[in-house]
Order: structure tokens, then C-alpha cells, then sequence
């Protein structure tokens, strides 16, 4: 009975995938349970926010006669509260602007979120789907691998990585894909294990469709919704881990601007003016907490499986 | 049991091998790293020849790390470049700071986490609840060190009532113990309520309800310890993630923990310190792992006699 | 035979006042912004030693109707009106640790499902020790032996060897009978027992119902036997009480109900009951469907599906009336029963 139908499936398998990748639907319907779904909604428009943000951080960050706009220092309005003779967000202890600070450092940050995400997610995915699929000694390997990996502080293996390189954001990017690869790896496996009993998957194999092919087409895009939902975690994870590693030091140098350095540096500063502080700190966990919001609000929609609490 | 205990302890030292000398190596391959030591100003104690023989830096990769292993195993990892301190030395002292920090974050996070989760869970939707809900979300958004300097700032210079950092008080634990656990006791926090709500939901409280059981009981005896496998589970990731943080938070409060060391040697290249410090925390990591995996296995008696049989 | 162990007990000189009586009990569920009456009005009792079949489909309120008289209801739930009375004392007006008390004390319950109802986590001897020494003061290995001669007398083999044993080493008919052990060791007075039976196969059915006919003469314990299932209420019962959508609509002895049911559900639901000694074409089904909570009728809620229906039946809701001694009755259009 079931071969029947399998057979029946099978034949337009080749032109077309098995499963309903939706194609075709306009913006506004794919973004409709978006909408419906409060939570992530607001996560949604404060992520949004700051990635525009991020983009004008990235501008002025490369663009070199913008460059000024965070470097420039002026000794006589050091260290003025927000408000403050037209500095929206006053300055710091040399006497830079603190609003387009925060817009850089908001540009690095996101950067870094941006690139390590991407890395591991790719890598992460290949393997995890590879793993999954082959199973035998190939997944061993590979599982043992993720093992060892995925709960492993990123901030100490960021600072080894760093004894290794020079300080700055590219050993930072390094170690934190290093480790978060496996986050990825994980979860895609598992559901590439599910997938895989699936009869549609039956079907494409007896009909002798590659391997490769089968995880190209058929699986990958039913796993996009549970990609989505780790993207936004390990974007807010990288956030905070370059942050945090910028504070003590190992992150992104001066004169490039970080919010964990600002906080830093800010930290001696406390007794005369706390914003220089307080601001990039407030900056980071907004970040973080949308992007913690649209996690959890795109995990509702798509895959409530993953709420591990 | 034994069979899996085995097996898992086997597996860990396999790791442990992978790690040191991922770790060696990391280290070693520095470019230029004998002339930055040479420069740095802190460099009170060798000079570049003896710097060379010392670090054996003439004889091949594998034979320096079969030597540096071999140190180390016998107790014996040598001196730091900088101090010129035996290492072993500053491995106990720090190491029990650090540990000291360590307790008392855990301590912390459980004795917070498990009875406000359960109330939160028993007062479902209640004004606790809720505020528990929002303590959690707080504590998963606020970054460790930023919290730190919130907290300094409130406790230490506006109110006087903390030390900002230092070593020697009682007090001087209280700052950094709360940074370390912030983030552990929000997501304690979600796990238990979220876990004792389901073991809410399941007949045998019902059970225990009809055989005239104090609420109490009931609740902080049979639905915690059915409650607990997550829970268990979680502190295996949760340690090693707090592992983590202290390289920040001690480097933060100056507390001369391992992690303080561990930043510092590698600001300063000092290589032998570093090395030996990263090797400690890497163990320290993998065992953790063991424990939890084991600690979970302990809780369930269903998984115990599974894991028997396998 | 029921029937001539009841005269037994009525003969025997036992006290004529009810061990249980439940006057206009009215228990109300929460949902859609209602106060939807789940259990209506129910007033029946339980004598000493005697066996009461609650019967009725699933829905029909009777698991609600022991949970109340439990007092175990959840949060949605709650009792509306009425009284309890348990050996002389109203169960509702009680002060809750007082309750708790009487809980697996003098007043006793098992549920459906042994595969869940038992914390997986704790021994089986652990469990009943702690309800041991949670209503008296036995020191622990007095508590224990008790323990193992109750798991004895329900027919657990080695009891001292399994009581150390966890609940997910039973199979489902041994877990229910370490349940009854849990429910029976201190000597309760009244046992509710909801569904104790449905989720195990026939052979093992037929023990449990053996054993809970057996121990009620040992230990002059009442019971409250909830079923949807009438040949377990023959096998055992010394009364039945009937219940449609949350009321009682027929009470009365074992051979009242199964000789000269009144009552039109209730006759139905015998002519249910497939016969092994005839030869039928078809399973009798009643026609119609139980109405739902928040669309019950005003008059007689089983007129839509009666087959007697008159207008009375449309127009007036029928009080429960006591047609022959010990007999009780809901309806206005009663004709005798022809199979």
C-alpha cells in the first residue's frame, strides 16, 4: 500500500520537491504569521532598528572621510552627560561623540554577529546534515566532534585563539565560530534524522536521486524555519561574547570603537559621569533582548519543539 | 552503571588529549612570539638566549609537547616568563579563589533558581510569577559585565555598601558571585518553573493529593525530584558556560582567580602560564561534562536501568 | 448474590445512618466565561460495608462527583453548593488541613490509570510507607512490615523482595493492586474507585473486582465503584446510581436496576450490552447524543433521545422520586423494561 502511494509521489519527485517550499506568496503573506505573533513582531522591529543602525555604524566605519564623525576628540567637552551642548548622547573622557560611538560600535558588533553567524551556519548545517544523513562512522565522527564542542566556553577558547593571533576582532570572529558551529550542527542533525525516515525521502532514493541532491533540495529547505530561530539566538550570543571579550581587552582595538571596550574604558569614569558606561551597556542587552524576542517569537511560529524552556 | 561510567571516562580523556594539544599547538604556532616576549616591558627575569633554551623552542613541535606534557604530568610545568614564579605555586592559590567564586555562584543560582521556579510554577500566573518571569528575562539580557558595572555603580559608589574589588573581605565575594550567576539563575529560573509545571500536570500528584500528603511535601520532595532530570541536565551546559564567564567577571572584580591569571598571562605572552592555565580550564570542562552526564543518569531510575543493560 | 449480601449487612445490625451522604451536590466548571454545572444536584448515599456502582458514559459527571466528594477538583473546577456527609462531619465545610487528614486516612481513592497515577521515582515501599507514617506514628520498620503484609494480602508476589521495587517494574495489574494497597493500608472507611478496572484486559479485571468484593468484608470498608461498564457493576455491586449529563436519573438495588430498570437511559444501556447467550444481528445503540454542558435542555435532558417522550417530558425538568423502596426514580413516563 504504501509503495503504491510512494510511486505515485515519486513520479513528478524529479520537477519538482516533494514537500511545498513556498514560493509565489507576496511579502505581505509570508510575513502574515509574523504579524500575527506579537512577540516576535516587536523583537522583529527592535532587531530591525538596530540593524539599520548597524548599517549607518558601517558605513562611517569604512567610508574614511566619515571616519571622523567617531574619532574626532575635543579635550574641552570631555566626559559631558547626554543632552549636553549638542551632543545627543554626550561625549566620552577624550571628548568623542557618544551617539555615533554607539552607532560604530553598534556596526562592529552587528558585524561580527553578521559573519559568525553565517560561518557557522554554513558550516554548521553541512556538517550537522552530513552527519545526519550518512550516519555509521561518518556520523560518530563527526557527532563526537560536536560533542566536544558545542558547550565549550567561547570565551575561553577565544582567549587561547588570541594567545595564538594578534588581539582583534578577527580572532574574536575565529573563535567565536569555532565554537558556536556546533550549536547548529546539533540541532540540524536531529531533525535531518527525523527527516530522514520520512517516506518522501524513501521515494526520492528509490528512484536513484543522489545523495547530495536529496539533502540540497529536499531537506535543507524544510530546516529553514528551525535556522531562522538559531540564527537569531547565536547572533545575540555572538553580541554578547565579543562584547564581553572587548572588555577585557581581546576583542577589536582602538581606535575601532566596540561597546564592550567603550564599557571599559568608561568603567574609570564612573564617579564623574556614568553614561559613558551605562550607554553601550543599555545599547547591548537592547540588542540582545530583541533578538532574544524575535527568537523566541519565530520559534512559536515555526518549530515550538525547539522551546527548551 | 559501571559499563557507562566507563565508557564516558574514557571518551573525556580522549577529549582531554584532543584538547591539549589543540591547545599546545594554538599556542606555539604564534608568530614572532620570543621577540614579543622580549619586549614586553614586564619581562624582568630572562634574556633571549636562555629564553629560547628555556621555552625549547630549537627542538621539533611534537617532541616539545611530549616534554611539556611529560612536565606537567609530574606535577612540575615550570615557571612563568614574566613573574618568574613556579606556576604550580600560583595554580593552588588561584585555583582556590577561583573555586571559592565558583561555589558561591552555584550555591547561589540553586538557592535562588529551585524555590522561586517552584513558586512560580505552584503559583501559576500569580504577581510571583509574573515577576519571576521578568527577573529571568533581565537576567538573560543584561551582559555579566554590564551588570557588574550597574552593580558597582549602585552598591559600591553610590551606596557604599560593597567593596568595588579586592580579595580579602567576605564582602569582596557577594559583587562578583552575583555577576558570575545572573544569567545561570534566569535560565534555572525558566527551566524549573517550566519543568515543574509539567510534573504538575501528571497523575501521580493527584495521587499524592489523595493520600493526604502535606502540600509541601509534595511539592519539594516528589514533583522537584521528578522535576530535576532538565534541571541536571542544564547544569552540566550551565558550568561550563560559567566557566567562562569568570575569565571576565574575575577580570573585572580583580579577583585573582584562575581565570584573572589565565587573561592576564595571555595579554602579556607568557606563554608557559597560559598554556598551562587553558590545559586546566579545558579539564575542568570535560569533567564537568562527565559529572552532569552521570548526575542525570542518577536521577532517573528508568534511564539507570536502561543504561545498565546497555 | 449482591443482592443477598446486602440484606446480610442490613441484617447484621449495622448502623442505619449513611457511612456517606451526598445532598444536592452541584459542582461547576469553568469554561467559555461560564459557570457550566458539570455535576447537578446529586444527592445519593453509601451505607456501611456496601458497594455503590456509580454508572454512566464518559461525561457524564461521576469522576467529578468523587473528586468532589475528595475535594481534589482543579483549579477550574469548583463545588457550587450542597454538603457531604462522611461519618457524621460535612467534607465541604472542613478546614483544608483537616481534609488532608482524612485523605488516605478514613477516605480513600484510586484512579484509572496505575501506568501514570505512580511517582516513578520512588520506590513502591517508599510510597506506601510515607502514607503510613503520614496519618500515624509508626517508626519506620513497623510501617514497613505493614506495608509488605497489605502488598501480601493483594496478591503481590513476594512482597517483602518487590516492595523495593520501582512502579515501572509492574505490569498494569499488579501496578493496580499496589495502588489499592496504597489506598487500603490505612484501613480507610470509604474507597472511591474511578475506573479501576478499564485500563487492564478481562482476566485481570475480574481478580481486582474479586479482591475489592473480598476485602470489603475483611475490613468492613464502602466503596464507590465508578464505571461505564455494567458487567463490573453486576459482578460486584450491592446498589446502583445512574447518572446522564450530571444528574442521577435512576437508583436502586443491583437486582432492581438489572430486573426492572425504569428509567428509559437506563434501560438502554442494558439493551447495550451484548448478550453472549442470544444471537444479535447489531450492537443496540441509544440514538441522539448527551447534550453538551453549556447547551443543556430545561426539561428532561434525556427527552431528546427517549423514545417515551410525552410533553410533560419537554415542558418540566422531572425531580429524582423514590418509586418503591430503595428505588429512585427521574422520570415522568417510566414503562417496564422488555429485552
Amino acid at each position: 500500500m504504501m509503495a503504491q502511494e510512494s510511486v505515485g509521489l515519486a513520479v513528478d519527485e524529479e520537477f519538482q520537491p516533494a514537500l511545498p517550499v513556498r514560493r509565489g506568496r507576496t511579502l505581505g503573506e509570508r510575513l502574515a504569521p509574523l504579524r500575527a505573533n506579537k512577540l516576535a513582531l516587536l523583537g522583529g522591529v527592535v532587531s530591525f532598528l538596530f540593524v539599520v543602525v548597524a548599517g549607518v555604524g558601517f558605513v562611517i566605519l569604512a567610508v574614511p572621510s566619515l571616519q571622523h564623525l567617531y574619532l574626532d576628540q575635543n579635550v574641552e567637552v570631555t566626559l559631558t552627560p547626554p543632552f549636553h551642548g549638542g551632543h545627543i548622547l554626550g561625549t566620552d573622557n577624550l571628548g568623542r561623540d557618544m551617539a555615533w560611538r554607539i552607532v560604530a560600535g553598534t556596526g562592529i558588533s552587528l558585524f561580527a554577529g553578521l559573519v559568525v553567524t553565517t560561518l557557522s551556519m554554513t558550516v554548521g548545517m553541512a556538517l550537522g546534515a552530513v552527519a545526519g544523513y550518512a550516519g555509521g562512522v561518518t556520523d560518530r565522527l563527526i557527532s563526537g566532534l560536536i560533542d566536544l564542542t558545542w558547550g565549550f566556553p567561547v570565551i575561553l577558547v577565544a582567549v587561547i585563539f588570541v594567545g595564538a593571533l594578534q588581539p582583534g576582532l578577527t580572532a574574536v570572529i575565529a573563535a567565536i565560530s569555532v565554537v558556536n558551529w556546533a550549536g547548529f550542527a546539533r540541532i540540524v542533525r536531529a531533525q535531518v534524522v527525523s527527516l530522514k525516515e520520512r517516506a518522501f525521502v524513501e521515494a526520492a532514493r528509490a528512484l536513484g536521486i543522489p545523495a547530495w541532491k536529496i539533502v540540497l533540495r529536499h531537506l535543507i529547505p524544510n530546516m529553514v524555519g528551525t535556522s531562522l530561530v538559531m540564527a537569531s539566538y547565536y547572533v545575540a550570543v555572538t553580541v554578547i561574547a565579543e562584547a564581553g571579550l572587548a572588555f577585557i581587552g581581546l576583542g577589536a582595538q582602538p581606535p575601532t570603537p566596540s561597546l564592550g571596550q567603550m564599557i571599559s574604558s568608561g568603567r574609570n569614569y564612573l564617579y564623574i559621569d556614568p553614561w559613558v558606561a551605562i550607554i553601550p551597556g543599555i545599547t547591548i542587552a537592547l540588542i540582545v533582548l530583541g533578538l532574544n524576542t524575535l527568537g523566541d517569537g519565530l520559534r512559536d511560529i515555526f518549530d515550538p519543539h525547539l522551546r527548551q524552556w | 552503571m559501571a559499563r557507562f561510567i566507563v565508557r564516558r571516562t574514557l571518551y573525556a580523556l580522549v577529549l582531554l588529549f584532543i584538547a591539549s594539544v589543540a591547545i599546545f599547538y594554538g599556542m606555539r604556532v604564534a608568530p614572532g612570539d620570543v621577540a614579543d616576549v622580549m619586549s614586553n616591558p614586564l619581562n624582568s627575569v630572562y634574556s633571549a638566549q636562555n629564553l629560547r633554551q628555556k621555552l625549547g623552542l630549537d627542538k621539533p613541535l611534537p617532541v616539545q609537547y611530549v616534554t611539556y606534557m611529560g612536565h606537567l604530568l609530574s606535577g612540575n610545568p615550570g615557571s612563568s616568563l614574566v613573574t618568574g614564579k613556579p606556576i604550580m605555586a600560583t595554580l593552588t592559590s588561584a585555583g582556590g579563589y577561583t573555586l571559592k567564586l565558583a561555589l558561591a555562584a552555584t550555591l547561589l543560582t540553586y538557592a535562588t533558581a529551585i524555590p522561586l521556579g517552584l513558586l512560580a510554577a505552584w503559583k501559576r500566573n500569580s504577581v510571583l510569577d509574573q515577576g519571576v518571569m521578568v527577573l529571568a528575562v533581565l537576567g538573560m539580557g543584561l551582559p555579566n559585565f554590564f551588570l557588574a558595572i550597574l552593580l558597582i555603580q549602585l552598591f559600591a559608589v553610590k551606596l557604599r555598601w560593597l567593596p568595588i574589588a579586592g580579595y580579602e573581605t567576605p564582602q569582596t565575594i557577594i559583587l562578583p558571585a552575583v555577576c558570575l550567576a545572573a544569567e545561570a539563575i534566569a535560565i534555572n529560573l525558566r527551566v524549573v518553573r517550566s519543568s515543574v509545571l509539567e510534573e504538575l500536570n501528571r497523575d501521580y500528584v493527584r495521587t499524592l493529593e489523595a493520600k493526604g500528603l502535606p502540600e509541601g511535601r509534595i511539592l519539594w520532595l516528589h514533583v522537584l525530584r521528578n522535576a530535576s532530570p532538565p534541571i541536571i541536565a542544564l547544569a552540566g551546559v550551565m558550568l561550563r558556560t560559567l566557566l567562562g564567564y569568570t575569565l571576565i567577571v574575575e577580570t573585572i572584580f580583580r579577583w585573582p582567580g584562575l581565570g584573572y591569571q589565565l587573561v592576564n598571562a595571555v595579554l602579556q605572552r607568557d606563554y608557559p602560564v597560559a598554556q598551562t592555565l587553558a590545559l586546566l580550564l579545558t579539564l575542568a570542562v570535560i569533567v564537568f561534562n562527565l559529572l552532569a552526564d552521570l548526575g542525570q543518569q542518577w536521577a532517573d531510575p528508568r534511564v539507570r536501568h536502561q543504561a545498565g543493560a546497555a | 448474590m449482591a443482592q443477598t449480601l446486602t440484606q446480610a449487612a442490613r441484617n447484621d445490625g449495622a448502623s442505619e445512618t449513611p457511612l456517606l451522604d451526598v445532598q444536592h451536590l452541584t459542582t461547576t466548571v469553568r469554561s467559555r466565561g461560564q459557570a457550566l454545572r458539570a455535576v447537578d444536584d446529586v444527592s445519593f448515599q453509601v451505607g456501611r460495608r456496601e458497594i455503590l456502582g456509580l454508572v454512566g458514559e464518559s461525561g457524564c459527571g461521576k469522576s467529578l462527583t468523587a473528586l468532589s466528594i475528595m475535594r481534589l477538583l482543579p483549579l477550574t473546577v469548583g463545588i457550587a453548593a450542597g454538603s457531604v456527609h462522611f461519618d457524621g462531619r460535612d467534607l465541604l465545610r472542613l478546614r483544608p488541613a483537616d481534609m488532608r487528614r482524612l485523605r488516605g486516612d478514613d477516605l480513600a481513592m484510586v484512579f484509572q490509570e496505575p501506568m501514570t497515577a505512580l511517582d516513578p521515582a520512588f520506590t513502591v515501599g517508599y510510597q506506601i510507607v510515607e502514607t503510613i507514617r503520614a496519618h500515624s506514628d509508626l517508626g519506620h520498620d513497623a510501617a514497613r512490615a505493614r506495608a509488605v503484609a497489605m502488598l501480601d494480602r493483594l496478591g503481590i508476589p513476594q512482597a517483602a523482595r518487590r516492595i523495593d521495587a520501582y512502579p515501572h517494574e509492574f505490569s498494569g495489574g499488579m501496578r493496580q493492586r499496589v495502588m489499592l494497597a496504597l489506598a487500603l493500608v490505612m484501613q480507610p472507611k470509604l474507597l472511591l474507585a474511578d475506573e479501576p478496572t478499564t485500563a487492564l484486559d478481562v482476566t485481570v479485571q475480574a481478580q481486582i473486582l474479586d479482591l475489592i468484593a473480598e476485602l470489603r468484608h475483611e475490613m468492613g470498608l464502602s466503596v464507590i465503584l465508578i464505571t461505564h461498564n455494567l458487567g463490573v457493576v453486576h459482578e460486584v455491586a450491592d446498589r446502583v446510581a445512574v447518572m446522564y449529563a450530571g444528574e442521577i436519573v435512576e437508583t436502586g438495588t443491583v437486582a432492581q436496576i438489572f430486573d426492572d430498570p425504569r428509567h428509559p437511559y437506563t434501560q438502554g444501556l442494558l439493551k447495550s450490552m451484548p448478550y453472549l447467550s442470544k444471537r444479535q444481528e447489531s450492537l443496540y445503540v441509544i440514538p441522539g447524543r448527551v447534550p453538551e454542558l453549556w447547551a443543556m435542555p430545561p426539561a428532561c435532558r434525556f427527552a431528546a433521545r427517549c423514545g417515551n417522550r410525552i410533553k410533560p417530558c419537554l415542558a418540566r425538568h422531572p425531580d429524582l422520586v423514590e418509586i418503591e423502596p430503595t428505588h429512585e426514580l427521574r422520570c415522568v413516563n417510566p414503562t417496564p423494561f422488555v429485552r
